[in-house]
């Protein structure tokens, strides 16, 4: 029997599409885009395409399993039972031993980004003070920026860019890594609507945009910076600042001091005339959006950059206005209920990491170095959910530590990714296509359930199930050892879910209702188009009390980033790449053998290297060797490698990570986010021909 | 020109015999590694009472019931093998399951599952792991083939001759069609890769198994 079936694309991803499935008798045969979704419109990026190649990938995990020795490969079938009872019999020995619950630590993100996938930190809580990962890899100091400048982290919906006469994709790839937005774009370009891409090379963005800016990383900020003092030099300020801004008059003091556009020129790379004719531009075109992107903020000055960015927005007058603003992201739609233990405010305040008060927090972005450094009393047991640290994280040198000191790791997953091949236990976890979930989008107002179109797979369960079994088998053997449910409906926990606010927000009379269709929030298409701002002085703030409290400078204003050292003089970038999503295992056939190392032809020359030559990139934490592949719109003293889950089949590209952290994240996400952008790296010539590494262990 | 069937001489040892081994076989593979110091004496031993019938089946009983009585460490490194090389968690070297080796795609439930399932609706069977468990599991694939033969022999027994060879024919048509078509590839894989000798043995006898002709054909 045929059967259609509603999901949400659950990858951190701006567009979170709606997708429905068919089945027949119970076989998932096809996905695809929902045309009753005014974002997604019925198309799905090649992500999702994979998506039945996932589902049934033969190398998804379908039992839980143990393994005798940590890194060894011999790996034992178990029962849930049996697996069960040993992390819950775990659990109790710690915290009697100890006596505390602090030694057992959850290190969680974006795996899977549906509200019931907070079951894990819901779990935790309510087993006591744990410790617990907080933050974000992805994009802390932005939101910090943000909810500086403006009070709260929102931006208008996507489809409000339509209206604007400018566009700057600032930063921004979203012919890659949001398609949705550029059909958007497009109608906008083909109505006359004039479109500048900001970014560091020729992305395929850049490429479909009229004109394409090229910024040295890290000194995006200072390019704002200059572009506001041309505005007040050429008398382009909104004239209506004194009535919706705060300290405008210090800001633009600072400018007047401290910013020389002809200095700024040769900091960013962009010429004088040019800062100029897109200042000029900016000022007096309205409406005009910029469109902010997360890798502009992965320096250890991104807060910075994303302030000075959003005071030239308001400069211009572009805050609040229909098609206009500084657009990053929101979570004005991440109204979960929080699953009875996560703290709402903190639910509010970050999708993505509910914590108790009394936890112990380590920064997610030093989560090795910190757990390490824990000692009364330390860590002793880590459960991974959603997350794969040993490709994805700064520092691996220290993990490598860390997990050999653990006592005891569990990994829930789909498949064998680098981190699950420390566990100790690892339990199959259902996709979105095997369990109910409820969804909102960080970019688009549209928030959806997952329905379980099959059956799980083997013996997998959803996050949500496996928390409810470890909280039964603690209580089973010590009663009251858990406060987390032990049981209960997915469907049901998912209605409780929707909280009266976002009840309110998708005018809903009943929770039910949300299990017809995705809908769409009532939120003010352009945000702060009464420039009432949600700050302590209900303005934009030029000037900021709370970010002085938050040891932050008042004023949005430019600090460098980081210098290469000489023995590493190349700044080494990792964009996302169209087809992959961090390290998310896709079928074994579309990874790649290995990395591609793009750069500029003529510092291959220098290294008297010819395209497709193997070569390895290197720094004082390790190597990665690569092929070279030229691509002329490179800085010379930048190399670009695309993000791919290579690391499955080649060594690991992180171990040249270094866990430096950007300015800001405390105010939302809770700790500094992730200077991914500050890496750097030295070129190595290889001769011979480029030989297999093994993985690293 | 048409061909009939009509049964090997001995034909209840035969479809006795044959039905354990596929039971037999097919426990092996549904346990796992860790229940392998059970089901490998099984499958030694169905090959062991077939021996005295076929003279195929002596040298494989004897080699299976070399490694039954394995040593405890030896045994759980076979059980460390077998999940490396059938279950996981890292991407099986032989994944037991028809539609990966049949499909375009290389994934589990495509249409070769369905068609699997088909042929156990047509004999009023539903696996009882439908949906977690692809029907065309190995295990699974070989249970039925067991049922049949086992169907066969009652029917043979109670004298019903016309009904036997429904499920003889029914037998060999789902072997030939199905386990048949993968079997060889999926135990290659298993002889090029395996790091314990027990599973190209195994993989021998599940070969001979298939291929051991159920009828006779007459034309
Ligand atoms: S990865 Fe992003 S664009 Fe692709 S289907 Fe998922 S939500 Fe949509």
């Amino acid at each position: 029997m045929l059967a259609k079936h509603q999901h949400i694309c659950p990858r951190n991803c701006y567009d979170t599409c709606s997708l429905i499935s068919t089945t027949y008798n119970g076989v998932l045969l096809s996905v695809e885009g929902n045309p009753a979704h005014d974002y997604t419109k019925g198309k799905l990026c090649p992500k999702a395409m994979s998506d039945i190649q996932k589902v049934y990938s033969p190398s998804r995990i379908r039992y839980p399993m143990r393994q005798r020795h940590r890194f060894s490969g011999d790996w034992e079938r178990i029962s849930w039972d049996e697996a069960l009872e040993q992390i819950a019999r775990t659990i109790l020995r710690l915290k009697r031993t100890h006596g505390s619950t602090l030694p057992l630590a959850l290190n969680k993100y974006s795996g899977n980004f549906g509200a019931l996938h907070n079951a894990m930190e819901a779990l935790f809580s309510g087993i006591g003070p744990t410790t617990r990962a907080i933050g974000s890899p992805c994009w802390s100091a932005g939101v910090d920026a943000q909810t500086i400048d403006f009070g709260r982290f929102r931006c208008s919906s996507p489809l409000d860019m339509a209206h604007a006469k400018l566009i700057w994709l600032w930063g921004v790839n979203p012919a890659w890594t949001a398609i949705h937005q550029m059909p958007i774009i497009f109608d906008a370009m083909e109505r006359g609507t004039t479109v500048v891409c900001f970014d560091t090379h020729l992305s395929a963005t850049a490429a479909r945009s009229h004109r394409f800016i090229q910024v040295r990383p890290g000194t995006d900020g200072l390019l704002a910076l200059a572009m506001g003092k041309v505005l007040a030099e050429e008398n382009l300020l909104d004239p209506d600042l004194p009535n919706y801004t705060l300290g405008y008059h210090d800001f633009l003091a600072y400018l007047d001091s401290e910013i020389r556009v002809e200095r700024a020129a040769t900091i960013t790379g962009v010429e004088a005339d040019t800062i100029r004719d897109l200042a000029r531009e900016y000022g007096q075109t309205h409406p005009a959006c910029i469109w902010a992107g997360f890798g502009l903020q992965r320096y250890t000055n991104g807060g910075q950059t994303l302030r000075a960015i959003d005071a030239l927005g308001a400069l211009a007058g572009h805050i609040g206005e229909k098609g206009g603003g500084v657009q990053y992201g929101h979570f004005e739609t991440w109204k979960f209920s929080g699953l009875g233990h996560t703290e709402p405010s903190q639910a509010k305040a970050n999708p993505v990491v509910g914590k108790n008060p009394s936890d112990r927090a380590l920064n997610i972005n030093k989560f090795a170095a910190a757990a390490l450094a824990c000692t009364e009393p330390p860590v002793r047991m880590l459960w991974l959910a959603g997350r794969n640290p040993l490709s994805q994280d700064a520092d691996l040198h220290l993990w490598q530590k860390l997990m050999n000191q653990l006592e005891f790791i569990v990994v829930s997953d789909l498949f064998l990714t680098r981190s699950a091949a420390a566990a100790d236990i690892f339990l199959p976890v259902t996709t979105h296509y095997e369990h109910w979930d409820l969804h909102a989008s960080y970019w688009h107002y549209w928030v959806g359930v997952n329905e379980p179109a099959i059956a799980p797979v083997g013996e997998s369960k959803s996050d949500l199930e496996i928390a409810w079994r470890v909280s039964a088998k603690l209580n089973e053997l010590e009663p009251g050892s858990c406060t987390f449910p032990t049981s209960g409906s997915e469907k049901e926990t998912l209605l409780r879910e929707l909280s009266p606010e976002l009840l309110r927000l998708l005018r809903l009379q009943s929770p039910k209702e949300i299990l017809l269709q995705p809908l769409k929030a009532n939120l003010p298409p352009a945000s702060w188009a009464q420039r009432q701002f949600a700050t302590p002085s209900g303005r934009f703030e030029f000037r900021s009390e709370k970010a002085v409290q938050a040891g932050f400078p008042a004023l949005p204003s430019y600090s460098p980033p980081l210098s290469p050292p000489p023995e590493a003089p190349l700044r080494l970038l990792t964009p996302h790449h169209s087809s992959a999503l961090n390290s998310q295992s896709y079928p074994p056939d579309t990874i790649p053998n290995g990395y591609t190392l793009y750069v500029n032809p003529e510092l291959a020359e220098s290294y008297g290297l010819n395209e497709g030559a193997p070569a390895e990139i290197a720094n004082d934490l390790g190597a990665v060797r690569v092929r070279l592949a030229f691509d002329l719109s490179i800085p010379r003293d930048v190399v670009i490698v695309y993000q791919h889950p290579a690391e499955l089949k080649d060594s690991c590209l992180n171990v040249l990570l270094r866990s430096h952290t950007t300015d800001m994240g405390t105010i939302a996400t809770g700790a500094p986010g992730l200077a991914l952008n500050e890496t750097f790296v030295c070129l190595r010539r290889l001769t011979g021909s480029v030989q297999r590494l093994s993985p690293n262990p | 020109m048409s061909t009939a069937w009509v049964y090997q001489p001995n034909p209840k040892s035969l479809f006795k015999g044959m039905s354990n081994i596929f039971m037999a076989l097919s426990r092996f593979f549904a346990a796992g590694g860790e229940q392998i110091a059970r089901t490998l004496p099984l499958l030694a031993q169905a090959c062991e009472e077939f021996a005295a019938a076929d003279t195929a089946w002596p040298a494989l009983a004897a080699t299976l019931s070399a490694y039954a009585g394995a040593a405890e460490t030896e045994q759980k490194q076979m059980g460390f093998e077998f999940n490396r090389l059938f279950v996981g968690p890292a991407p099986p070297i032989a994944p037991p399951y028809e539609s990966v080796h049949l499909s375009a795609q290389r994934l589990v439930m495509q249409e070769q599952t369905v068609a699997v399932r088909r042929c156990y609706q047509a004999a009023d069977l539903q696996a009882t792991s439908q949906g977690a468990v692809p029907d065309d599991f190995i295990a699974t694939e070989l249970e039925f083939a067991a049922y049949l033969l086992s169907r066969a022999l009652e029917e043979n027994s109670a004298g019903n001759e016309g009904n036997s060879l429904h499920y003889v024919d029914f037998c060999a048509t789902f072997l030939t069609e199905h386990p048949g078509c993968w079997v060889e590839p999926f135990a290659a894989a298993v002889n090029q890769n395996a790091r314990h000798p027990v599973f190209p043995a195994v993989m021998q006898v599940l070969l001979t198994a298939i291929k051991t002709p159920l009828t006779i054909d007459i034309i």
